[in-house]
């Protein structure tokens, strides 16, 4: 186990080496800069223009920001986004756990509801509950989430006023709130953007989960647990699972990553303020600086997704281990 | 000895999607089996010995036919419900599979996997459960049984494997075991030893057996009583010492001879 953390360790300092220079790299093509919106008026003399940039370092040519950045970074600096006022660090430390709120519930209820959504079906093989089930998690596989996000905005949000369309509440001055009530708050305000994660999770999940299911009840030891007089739920939950979990394990380390990226969009539909909304806003701002942490937040996510994944398989699965 | 089990008049059909006429496996099957006795069932791979020791426990796969009438402890195997047939397995009848690898569950403790056979069928406290099926794994010949009942199938040789599955079979005193193969992926001198244990607890519990084997050799050693299955036929049905003293169909006249070259060569 030290050995794989290790191993991880060194994996995601790589990554984001590599990460962190490509995009640099790539922002040095990208026309504008972070003063672009603000200074290149006709009404701003030239000489301002090139004492602002001066004074944040833009006049300097690419390679030495590159180096000076990457110095920085080892220091723990992450800049100055001049979109916010504030500095990256603090932008980051309050986007990033919004993100990891919202898209951890959706995990959760996705990972959760598509387990139970394929054992139902397999329970059922061939069946009605099987049929209505598979064509409802081929809908939501199909579905973009962005529709489904202005779907459930128009119906539970606007018509039947159920849960706000946007933002994370806690509007006010927080002293006024007690704790509980601004949690309460929070939940209703994530129930939309998680729910239509959760959805679109779930149903992947699902199907994943029911072919591996269908796949392990052929296998030896499924009659063996029949033949001890097991009830078809138990055969299903004890034997079955277990060895049809890992593929959707997998799953979870593939979807972890893109979903950190892949909730920009609902991020910005439902107005989120999380890594994702951030991300967008600062392109939209050529705020380089919180671009690149963005980024490198994301890479490391990725790294950690990975790592935790193969933490879980190695529980679930002891075999694995074992055999290494 | 009242009749334990009575197989009457068992045809099974596998259906096949594409061909209209579904394929037959067994034909027309009758035999019966008193308490405490020990039947061979003896047969080539193909004969359909294996389908009809999974349908006495009702486990056919879906797509196979059955017909006829099995009547164990006076439970209709084939119309029972599936709770009924549910409290009957492991519990009044059980059965050893021939692949001890594959029959049981890779990511299980094998200790687990004797308990809860107990657990199945009503024992609520997990400790006792345990307890019992440690002792059981004992009483199979397992040395150590307590660290054993920790360790993966994986980790067990093909003997120990097979013990193991016996030890979940025999662990609530079952009155019929049925036994597919149960040496036949083993080494041979493992296989004896088995063989020997499955003997020596029948006998100490007075329990019934159904041995299944292609191997007459081994259920001569073990049964008193031998049927021989043919094309899916039941074509003798005979005290074993009376089927190798004088066999009546070809077909096992054919396997008698197999298994004594020399004395034919006299």
């Amino acid at each position: 186990m030290a050995r794989l953390l290790l191993a991880r360790l060194f994996h995601a300092a790589v990554v984001g080496a590599i990460v962190a220079t490509s995009v640099f790299l790539l922002l040095q093509f990208a026309p504008g800069d972070p003063f672009a919106t603000a200074l290149d008026g006709a009404d701003v003399p030239s000489t301002v223009r090139a004492e602002w940039r001066a004074r944040y370092g833009f006049d300097r040519p690419p390679g030495e920001r590159f180096l000076r950045w990457a110095q920085a970074l080892a220091h723990g600096e992450l800049g100055y986004s001049a979109s916010r006022h504030r500095t990256v660090a603090a932008v980051v430390a309050d986007a990033v756990p919004r993100t990891l709120l919202l898209v951890g519930t959706a995990l959760a209820l996705g990972f959760a509801a598509g387990i139970g959504i394929a054992l139902l079906q397999v329970r059922h093989h061939q069946r009605w509950p099987d049929r209505l089930l598979g064509a409802l998690t081929l809908l939501g596989v199909a579905l973009p989430e962005f529709l489904l996000a202005l779907l459930a905005m128009t119906w539970l949000g606007a018509r039947w006023r159920l849960f706000p369309v946007a933002g994370i509440g806690g509007l006010g001055d927080p002293a006024a709130w007690p704790l509980w009530e601004r949690a309460l708050d929070l939940l209703w305000h994530l129930a939309l953007p998680a729910g239509v994660l959760a959805l679109a999770v779930a149903a992947r999940v699902a199907r994943h989960q029911r072919a591996a299911l269908l796949q392990v009840m052929h296998e030896d030891f499924i009659r063996t647990a029949r033949a001890k007089g097991l009830g078809e739920w138990d055969v299903l939950r004890r034997h079955a699972l277990p060895n049809a979990i890992g593929p959707v394990i997998a799953l979870l380390g593939l979807a972890l990553p893109s979903l950190v990226g892949g909730a920009v969009l609902i991020e910005r539909i439902f107005g989120w303020p999380g890594m994702g909304l951030t991300l967008f806003d600062a392109l939209l701002a050529r705020d380089y600086p919180l671009v690149l942490a963005a980024v490198l937040m994301a890479t490391l996510l990725a790294v950690v997704a990975r790592t935790v994944t193969d933490v879980i398989a190695d529980v679930v699965a002891p075999r694995r281990v074992r055999e290494r | 000895m009242s009749t334990l089990l009575a197989v009457e008049g068992l045809c099974l059909d596998a259906m096949r999607e594409a061909s209209a006429s579904p394929t037959s496996i067994l034909r027309d099957v009758s035999f019966s089996l008193r308490e405490g006795e020990t039947i061979g069932v003896l047969g080539a791979s193909g004969s359909g010995k294996t389908s009809l020791a999974l349908s006495l426990l009702a486990l056919l796969p879906p797509g196979i036919m059955a017909r006829g009438r099995i009547t164990f402890e006076g439970h209709e195997m084939l119309t029972a419900t599936r709770g009924a047939r549910r409290t009957l397995r492991g519990r009044r009848l059980s059965m050893v599979f021939q692949e001890p690898l594959s029959a049981l569950n890779p990511r299980q403790r094998v200790g687990a996997q004797v308990a809860e056979v107990a657990q199945a069928h009503g024992e609520r406290n997990a400790v006792r459960a345990r307890r019992a099926a440690v002792e059981m794994l004992g009483r199979v010949g397992l040395a150590d049984a307590d660290r054993l009942a920790q360790r993966f199938p994986h980790e067990l040789a093909g003997g120990e494997r097979q013990r193991v599955l016996l030890a979940a079979a025999l662990l609530l005193d079952p009155a019929l075991l049925v036994a597919d193969e149960p040496t036949s992926a083993l080494d041979v001198t493992v296989q004896a030893q088995v063989l020997q244990l499955l003997r020596a607890q029948q006998r100490e519990r007075g329990m019934a057996l159904l041995l299944v084997s292609h191997d007459l050799g081994v259920i001569a050693t073990t049964c008193e009583r031998t049927v021989v299955l043919y094309d899916g036929r039941l074509v003798e049905d005979a005290p074993t010492r009376q089927l190798l003293r004088s066999p009546e169909h070809a077909h096992s006249r054919a396997l008698v001879d197999a298994i004594r070259p020399a004395e034919r060569a006299e």
